[in-house]
């Protein structure tokens, strides 16, 4: 049941990895050497600074591979957020696919509201019995309903808890096996997507550099700019920290960031 | 968000052949059997002669990586069968597949027999996905 439940909940990452994982393993795609999901941000400011130098650079296959890179990180920072306290998909969705926890689950709500109902009735008693005259026949009367919800209470209450620990065993047996099953299947299929992602990264990350290096407002700026080095990622980064403002704080995060790519690169 | 984009065959080579610098395919004719061990053994560089002409030289994006496909004396090592057959029949074949290069050597055969030999390795490739341009 949980094996069905989490292959369903899995379904669509699944289509999606082996839609991709197919086409990029068919046809030989490379694996990088490197972790190109770190160098991401890079990559995206990289081709905004450069698209409004060339303003044809994003288009065609490059358009197309951006889209691409940028659907499927949505779709993993989403499925990962969604999928970071698999509790409480278990207490919240798995559990409510079983019907004898449903009917369990039912019978404790029902039980809980008959609780809360006569407590409140017995309150009210209590305090009509503090306002009442012994000898009367009224606090008789109500004397004996007030005897008569607690012993319905007491009665009522027993079955509760009853019924409370039967959905806690029920719960307990569920629990470990499901979050077993959900943390490895959602650990395997999403580095399945990491892994996609790297090596679509690293071509998108090619492709730019090619379309850049035969774009002549890009080679001019280039030029003008005095950037030593080939068109490529690595001497863009270089650039970058060579011409960051180091005195402004906003940019330390920025900068840091750059050195620490700058290694990944070299 | 589409999370299934297609590309094209065309847009496909033209991505491989950004992370692809060694592609190319060479038909060799008239080696020996010896010069073939000899290649195979020591999986040196073979250097053509004057002699030896260079029949056709086309560029590869893919193709399967580290595998050998090797025919000797009629002996077939990793080929599909239907390919295997013909070349049984017609004698004499080294196939090299490594990394982004083939190499394949026609011993005893002829143009024809290169040329149909080649187109068959190209069938081959298309149903095995292997990219090509040129």
């Amino acid at each position: 049941m949980a094996k069905e439940f989490i292959e369903n909940y899995f379904s669509k990452l699944k289509e999606v990895n082996n839609f991709h994982l197919s086409m990029l393993k068919g046809y030989g795609f490379k694996k990088p050497t490197i972790n190109y999901i770190l160098l991401k941000p890079f990559i995206d400011n990289a081709i905004s600074f450069l698209s409004k130098i060339d303003d044809k650079l994003l288009n065609g296959l490059l358009l197309k591979l951006y889209r691409d890179v940028k659907s499927l990180e949505e779709f993993y920072s989403q499925l990962k957020e969604k999928t970071k306290y698999p509790e409480v998909i278990f207490y919240q969705e798995y559990l409510e696919t079983i019907p004898e926890y449903r009917k369990l689950r039912d019978e404790y709500e029902n039980q809980k509201a008959l609780l809360e109902e006569l407590n409140s009735k017995i309150q009210r008693y209590e305090e009509q019995l503090k306002r009442l005259n012994k000898d009367d026949e009224q606090y008789k009367k109500t004397n004996r309903m007030y005897v008569d919800s607690l012993h319905k209470y007491s009665k009522i209450k027993e079955n509760f808890e009853n019924v409370k620990n039967r959905l806690k065993i029920f719960e307990d047996a569920k629990r470990n096996e499901f979050l077993k099953e959900f943390e490895k299947t959602r650990d395997e299929e999403l580095s399945k997507l990491e892994e996609i992602l790297n090596i679509k990264l690293f071509y998108l990350d090619k492709l730019l550099w090619d379309k850049a290096k035969k774009s002549f407002d890009i080679k001019k700026f280039f030029s003008q700019a005095n950037i030593d080095g080939d068109f490529s990622t690595k001497t863009f980064i270089k650039y970058f920290l060579k011409n960051i403002d180091t005195t402004k704080s906003k940019n330390k995060e920025w900068l840091d960031y750059l050195k620490r790519i700058l290694r990944i690169v070299e | 968000m589409n999370l299934f984009t297609q590309y094209t065959r065309e847009e496909i080579n033209y991505l491989l052949s950004l992370t692809n610098t060694k592609s190319t395919i060479k038909i060799f004719k008239g080696l020996s059997s010896a010069e073939v061990d000899e290649i195979l053994s020591e999986k040196k560089d073979i250097k053509l002669s004057k002699k030896q002409s260079l029949v056709v030289d086309k560029e590869f994006l893919w193709v399967k990586k580290g595998e050998i496909v090797l025919v000797k004396d009629k002996e077939l090592l990793k080929l599909k069968k239907d390919m295997g057959a013909f070349l049984k029949v017609k004698g004499y074949i080294i196939v090299g597949v490594k990394e982004a290069e083939i190499t394949m050597f026609n011993i005893k055969g002829h143009n024809e027999l290169t040329s149909i030999f080649y187109k068959n390795v190209l069938d081959l490739m298309v149903e095995d996905k292997i990219i090509l341009k040129g």
